[in-house]
């Protein structure tokens, strides 16, 4: 397998990264460079509403278009990811943001990003993240009658973990 | 007897459509709130066909987890594969050999018209008319026997692998290919002569389910769907993967927004792909078609979100790799599943007749929805 290669910032991520930094900096708790198109940055779950429309509205950022939220289970913690592409701009915003595992809540961004809907449903259906000032939030793949989170790493499958078959360490 | 009062009571009405239902392509159910003849509202219930992939994911090693991807669209297998593949290889940050990416650029293009012609067979059909169905799937069943010959599979390939395909093209394959778009391009032909000028198509199809381009924007619509709204969003431009950059893709919008102009993105995006696999059979380069890559692969620590034109929109992968040899996450962005989030907001105030119509213009995949 080759090497990650080192990226190269284009002028515009570079440009947009300094919108962050100037006027959010309390807000963002790391900013970097993903890849030619990509910006990644982490920011506090209080400030993921204000961050996000700041993104919309900035003019080197201009995001227009929900890629994706991703919920995570990282053991210690619940982990959301949102893509968010802007097609003027031609790049792409990740926002990550850490949950509390006991107690996930988190403001919803539905009232502005009518396509966070059923995302967030999905997310709180297998990961059990609560979205506040979600219209509908109930569980939405699984079926009814349903107990527990299925994408948590604690969830216990009903059948024999296939982990052990492959035999691989 | 008294005499019956003039006025008709109007009430609300609950209708259950689906889940067996062959209009609702699959397993979807809408409960539909009809006043009369007109629906107030909508409300799609899905998970019918959830699978639980993503959690199934992450208990497989990357080269099992290649044949579950296969199911999400089952439509349009290939497509699927190389998305789960592409984060892969976008995390390990891989050079895919240029036969390889070629090779996919085939079969990808080899599925979108596979799928489109789903689509579009199923779209007469829910519309009324029973033949179309007969001649699309004709010409499937010849893109399935292509992909079947190279893969060894109809709808479930197993082709791609993390850093190249699974084997090369068996000999005589190009040349069949090749055959079936001659054959092909007479058929799109064909299908427009029939379907596009159709007055009962054009009655149920012109105006119909009208999408704004800020509308589409907003609720995260992609793939031909809003570029029938006249928004030239195409993974295969905005963010070339593979071979891509090198063939060109142009991107096919019409401006109405309406169901009608959906099936001529469609139509005219199998044009395209004809030409795109004519192209990259023209420039086939040889050489290796598989990087070098362990067979049970295991993947730096990292993450990485790969997203790319599939049949019905933006399909994209967020892949988290601890460093072991079994994903820690994945991910599906499935465009079927943010595609069908409008529907309500395009069903109000149409007659039950139009929601099929509506529905079915959208060509959604509740296999690609539930996971």
């Amino acid at each position: 397998m080759t090497m990650r290669q080192v990226i190269h910032v284009p002028n515009r991520l570079t440009e947009a990264m300094g919108a962050f930094d100037l006027e959010l900096s309390p807000h963002i708790l790391s900013l970097y460079p993903v890849d030619t198109h990509t910006i990644c940055m982490e920011t506090k779950k209080e400030y993921l509403l204000s961050v996000v429309q700041y993104a919309r509205e900035s003019p080197h950022l201009s995001i227009d278009f929900m890629s994706c939220i991703s919920g995570v289970d990282m053991r210690e913690y619940l982990l959301l990811v949102y893509h968010f592409h802007s097609l003027s701009r031609n790049l792409t915003l990740q926002i990550k943001t850490k949950l509390d595992r006991t107690a996930p809540e988190i403001d919803s961004l539905t009232s502005t990003w009518p396509a966070a809907n059923w995302y967030e449903r999905e997310a709180y259906d297998l990961l059990g993240i609560v979205f506040r000032g979600h219209p509908n939030l109930t569980r939405i793949l699984t079926e009814e009658g349903f107990e527990g989170f299925p994408l948590r790493k604690d969830f216990a499958l009903p059948v024999e973990n296939h982990k052990e078959d492959v035999g691989a360490k | 007897m008294s005499a019956p009062s003039k006025e008709l009571k109007a009430q609300e009405l609950v209708l259950n459509l689906g889940p067996q239902h062959p209009s609702t392509h699959g397993v979807l159910r809408l409960l539909l709130k009809l006043k009369g003849e007109r629906t107030i509202d909508c409300e799609p219930v899905i998970g019918y066909l959830h699978r639980g992939i993503e959690k199934l994911l992450e208990n497989r090693t990357y080269m099992q987890g290649i044949r579950y991807v296969d199911q999400f669209d089952y439509v349009s297998g290939m497509i699927q594969e190389h998305a789960f593949v592409g984060a892969a290889e976008k995390l390990i940050g891989l050079e895919v050999p240029r036969r390889a990416e070629y090779l996919r650029v085939i079969v990808d293009e080899l599925s979108r018209c596979a799928s489109h012609l789903v689509a579009l067979g199923t779209y007469l059909l829910d519309l009324g008319a029973l033949t179309p169905i007969i001649y699309t799937f004709r010409d499937r069943e010849l893109i399935l026997d292509l992909l079947e010959e190279l893969s060894g599979g109809r709808m479930n390939f197993n082709y791609y692998r993390i850093g190249g395909v699974f084997q090369d093209v068996p000999p005589g394959f190009l040349q069949s290919v090749d055959g079936f778009l001659d054959l092909f391009q007479k058929n799109i032909d064909e299908y427009e002569e029939l379907i596009s000028g159709n007055e009962i198509f054009l009655a149920r199809t012109v105006g119909i389910g009208y999408i704004s381009s800020q509308m589409g924007i907003a609720y995260g619509v992609s793939g031909p769907s809003i570029r029938g709204s006249g928004v030239s969003f195409d993974i295969r431009c905005y963010r070339p993967y593979g071979a891509y950059p090198e063939l060109g893709v142009v991107v096919q919008t019409w401006p109405d927004g309406d169901a009608f102009s959906r099936y001529k993105v469609r139509i005219n995006e199998m044009r395209e792909s004809v030409r795109l696999i004519r192209q990259a059979l023209d420039r086939l380069p040889s050489g290796p078609i598989q990087a070098r890559v362990p067979l049970l692969p295991r993947l730096p620590k990292g993450e990485a979100y790969f997203s790319l034109e599939s049949s019905k929109g933006e399909l994209g992968v967020y892949l988290i790799s601890d460093g072991s040899i079994y994903p820690y996450r994945v991910k599906i962005r499935p465009p079927s599943f943010v595609n069908l989030q409008i529907l309500p907001e395009l069903v109000k105030g149409c007659t039950i007749a139009d929601v099929i119509s509506i529905l079915g213009s959208l060509d959604i995949n509740l296999g690609e929805i539930d996971r």
